[in-house]
């Protein structure tokens, strides 16, 4: 900054302008204000050197001149304070992450289940007297062991029953111990006391079985907040409430497999009801979004699998309805509601379904429509300009995604060609209308994204 | 006509999906982690819905899948590991590398390998990477020999810094370690099937576990001396997670939530690690019985080479170290197999073990679990193999020898050889285990009893008395 300021040779000063996505200092206006006042104060005789100013011009013109380019000059830096400012913004989208789970309290009835009473042990200390001091009065603690070494399963497996007492105590373990192994073993016992043989009859005669209410009751005293509104609350701001008990509650693992497990039993026995079914599909699905159980993925996946699986034929379509409205409506419209439907894997029908109604509810809530109609959607998300200055490029990014999967993730649209070629082509516009050098928010992601999706269809009408 | 032109446009379009799916990895313009991160998920969402999701889903091209790979191994957020990770074994499962067909021939099943997938290992030479791709393609990723080992080595190896970054790669471990013996297993099991039904040594040869193994890069003891310590340790692991989770931990919001959750996580995939170190320890077994088998018929030659029979490694170390032995039978569940270590511990030191030689067919000179409990029958004989065993480890063979038996009275499938093995039914064995504990007590009165020799002896008093009620 040494040179004299001299913006007739200046080129495209949105060139020279600090890289603005990086957060190094701009040059501060006052900076340059700076600057250019050292430059004024001696203007005969840097004047005297630019070659472009010739001598003699009257202190008029050149006051004139220098006034111009310090309104050219603030309104260049005011430009690239803007542009620098939105293009930081993107720190504002937060990852995807929503609060799941809140304050645990474990159960209030837990205390005495009664278990020492069952036949099993009882039975035992009526009538065998080994010469060894097997601590079998200890109750509980010595069924945990045989619980978790593995006795316990293999006697019921051969003898091919369970008493109900030994049942539910083993379910209480498996949803709510804190002891990892007991939990495992626990759940590995019900796993298999709840399989089917191959012409559908269980193993084991069983009197008693999970339902609906105690698994609710579990995954509520878990934390499970999901559904109260008013208490979404980001994943950043959980780590505050350092009060209780939260993050992901302990037992989630054992809860995820047991429902699977009850599922798989249909066949054999519906142990919920479809709207209870329902729920359950709407917990899992929203438990997607708890970064706490971001690893879980596999069996979450395999869980909500097995519940979308649950559902009859005829029943399908109506509760798949019903899941993506309730899921639709508490979920926030940005990243999370991406991530849910990515995780639908839609590997088969059912869940491809699942995937297109959902992305359909999420944007029937979004543009207040009373009724889910794909051709009104379209006239709305494709009046978008991506001309437009206003233009939200990341709410844009979002309904791309999202239209994308409602239009092919199943087959209703298939045949819809006027549809598909309106979308097409709104696709084409967004990927060629966006500038390369188009920094606004989200803009180059939206090019991009439309391209891809571009790309992808026109596949699709070529096979 | 229309049947020829098929061909051609699917090839055409999966050209298309790829050049689309990998463009998004295209790190040209401005990116920052945030931007990387958003990619990559991005690319495996293109894969995914690619290869599975698609009206008419296609395998992925040997540069998707590595692409796959490569962010299962670089990146550094649990998320996009986990979500790696679990495409790669949904497509192994969806496109397997090794299959069987009906033929509809004499020969019912027909073994084929497609050789130009995508493997994970570097085998052979590091030729193959570079045949498929026309254009030579690195290959430093790529597990070969060398490479498994230290990735089992640095498993063992304890990370001495807790915080976030070492956790995500422990976690990231344990998935590749699972990865890569799933793609072994994928491997094995149709070969396993076929062989059944040919008795061909070459369908094994030639597999991945076999070229693995057979390295000279891989020095086999002390690679299963490593899977033993991860198996023993990790099952100890559990119980000292309550004390480490407790731990809190400083740092921002973001690193804490991803502490939390890699807590519930890592616990869940060194419970999954154990399961694959345990399934690649049954198939060395199965592999080392079949390569007995080939060598008595006289079908390896010398250029099969030489490698130590599993179990005679891991029971050398379970007698090195005694202190192995119960961690070890706790967590080996693998009841057939498990028999099979206790039982040739036992014939060590039970006089009448036979002696072995490698081509020698000695299945009828082997020790059964009946005549091993019947010499603790009488005080005499069992002060006997107390003296050289001692008694603990005696009582602690027993009981988990008892626990194989339920199994396999449970489980129905494949056990007749097993059911061989223990020679005599599960009442029997069952009033014999009560009688060689008493036995054994008045040989060293002291011993004291662990609560899973307790178990074990409330299981065989209450099964006693009810297979009695039944009888009568």
């Amino acid at each position: 900054m040494d040179e004299p300021l001299d913006f007739e040779n200046e080129e495209d000063p949105l060139l020279s302008a600090p890289r603005p996505a990086k957060r190094t200092k701009l040059i501060g206006l006052d900076d340059l204000l700076v600057d250019f006042f050292e430059t004024k104060k001696k203007p005969n005789v840097k004047a005297a050197k630019s070659k472009h100013v010739p001598k003699g011009y009257d202190s008029d013109e050149e006051d004139i001149k220098v006034k111009q380019n310090e309104t050219n000059c603030l309104k260049i830096f005011e430009d690239c304070e803007n542009k620098a400012n939105v293009l930081d913004a993107r720190d504002d989208v937060p990852p995807w992450g929503q609060r799941i789970f809140g304050c645990q309290k474990p159960p209030s009835n837990l205390a005495d289940t009664g278990v020492e009473n069952c036949q099993l042990l009882q039975s035992f200390c009526a009538s065998e007297d080994l010469g060894f001091d097997l601590e079998i009065e200890q109750g509980e603690e010595f069924l945990e062991g045989m619980l978790m070494d593995g006795w316990l399963l293999k006697l019921v497996r051969i003898s091919g029953s369970v008493e109900d007492s030994v049942a539910s105590w083993a379910l209480a373990k498996l949803l709510y111990s804190s002891n990892k192994k007991l939990q495992v073993a626990a759940t590995d016992f019900w796993d298999s006391v709840l399989s089917l043989d191959e012409s559908d009859k269980f193993l084991v005669n069983l009197g008693y079985f999970p339902s609906y209410s105690v698994l609710k009751c579990a995954i509520l005293s878990y934390g499970y907040l999901f559904e109260t509104p008013g208490t979404k609350v980001s994943a950043s701001e959980s780590a505050t409430a350092e009060s209780c008990d939260d993050g992901p509650p302990h037992n989630i693992i054992a809860w995820l497999r047991i429902v699977s497990a009850c599922c798989k039993i249909r066949k054999a026995r519906s142990i919920f009801s479809p709207s209870e079914a329902e729920d359950l599909l709407a917990i899992v699905l929203s438990l997607f979004l708890d970064r706490g159980l971001e690893g879980l993925l596999l069996t979450l996946g395999d869980c909500l699998n097995s519940l979308i699986l649950y559902f009859n034929t005829n029943e399908w379509e109506s509760s798949c309805v019903t899941v993506a409205e309730s899921i639709a409506q508490r979920v926030t419209m940005d990243l999370n509601c991406l991530r849910i439907v990515d995780c639908i894997t839609g590997t088969n029908k059912r869940s491809k379904f699942l995937r297109s109604q959902l992305a359909l509810q999420l944007l029937k809530i979004r543009f207040g429509l009373k009724v889910a109609s794909v051709e009104k959607l379209m006239k709305l998300v494709t009046s978008i300009s991506v001309k437009d200055k206003e233009c939200d490029f990341f709410m844009l990014y979002v309904y791309l995604v999202l239209m994308d999967n409602l239009l092919f993730s199943s087959d209703a649209f298939r045949d819809k060609t006027l549809i598909i070629e309106t979308w097409r082509n709104y696709l084409r516009n967004c990927s060629t209308q966006i500038g390369c050098t188009d920094w606004r928010f989200y803009a180059p992601k939206v090019r991009n994204k439309a391209s891809y999706l571009l790309q992808g269809a026109i596949l699709r009408k070529n096979q | 006509m229309a049947a020829s032109r098929a061909p051609a446009a699917a090839a055409a379009t999966d050209g298309g999906m790829e050049e689309n799916a990998m463009a998004i990895l295209d790190s040209c313009g401005i990116k920052d982690s945030h931007d990387l991160h958003e990619d990559r998920a991005a690319f495996l969402e293109a894969v995914r819905s690619a290869c599975f999701a698609a009206d008419s889903p296609s395998a992925p091209s040997w540069r998707m899948y590595d692409g796959v790979f490569q962010i299962l191994q670089k990146c550094n957020s649990l998320d996009l590991a986990v979500a790696s990770f679990h495409l790669l074994i949904e497509l192994g499962k969806q496109y397997p590398r090794t299959y069987l067909t009906d033929s509809g021939g004499h020969q019912s099943l027909v073994l084929v390998v497609v050789k130009e997938s995508w493997l994970p290992f570097l085998l052979g030479n590091g030729a193959v990477s570079s045949e498929i791709g026309g254009n030579a393609r690195s290959s430093d990723h790529l597990f070969d020999p060398a490479k498994f080992l230290l990735l089992v080595e640095m498993m063992v190896e304890p990370s001495n810094a807790a915080d976030d970054e070492n956790g995500i790669k422990a976690a990231k471990n344990m998935m590749i370690l699972q990865y890569l013996v799933n793609t072994l297993e994928a491997d094995f099991v149709p070969r396993h099937v076929a062989y059944k039904e040919s008795l061909d040594w070459v369908i094994f040869r030639e597999s991945l576990l076999n070229i693995l193994l057979g390295s000279r890069k891989l020095v086999f003891k002390s690679f299963v001396k490593n899977c033993i310590y991860l198996l023993i340790n990790q099952y100890h692991h559990e119980a000292k997670d309550a004390v480490e989770d407790s731990i809190p931990s400083g740092g921002e919001a973001k690193s804490a939530s991803d502490i939390d959750s890699s807590l519930n996580y890592s616990s869940l995939e060194s419970e999954r690690t154990l399961v694959s170190l345990r399934k690649l320890f049954v198939m060395v077994m199965k592999l080392d019985s079949i390569r007995k088998e080939a060598d008595t018929l006289g079908l390896t030659s010398r250029a099969d080479g030489v490698r130590n029979p599993i179990m005679e490694v891991i029971l050398d170390e379970l007698t090195y170290n005694i202190s192995y032995l119960s961690p070890f039978l706790l967590a080996f569940v693998e009841w057939k197999w498990k028999l099979e270590i206790i039982l040739q511990y036992f014939s060590k030191y039970c006089g009448k073990g036979p002696v072995r030689t490698r081509r020698s067919d000695n299945s009828q000179q082997d020790l059964k679990l009946d005549s091993v409990l019947s010499s603790f029958l009488t005080a005499t004989s069992a002060k006997g193999i107390v003296k050289k065993m001692g008694a603990e480890v005696a009582q602690l063979l027993l009981s988990h020898a008892y626990q194989v038996c339920l199994s396999v009275q449970d489980d129905s499938s494949d056990s007749t050889a097993t059911s061989e093995k223990i020679g005599a039914t599960l009442g029997e064995i069952s009033g014999n285990l009560i009688f060689a504990f008493q036995n054994l007590s008045k040989v060293s009165p002291n011993i004291p009893i662990s609560p899973f020799e307790k178990q074990a002896l409330f299981t065989a008093a209450t099964l006693t008395r009810k297979l009695k009620k039944v009888g009568r």
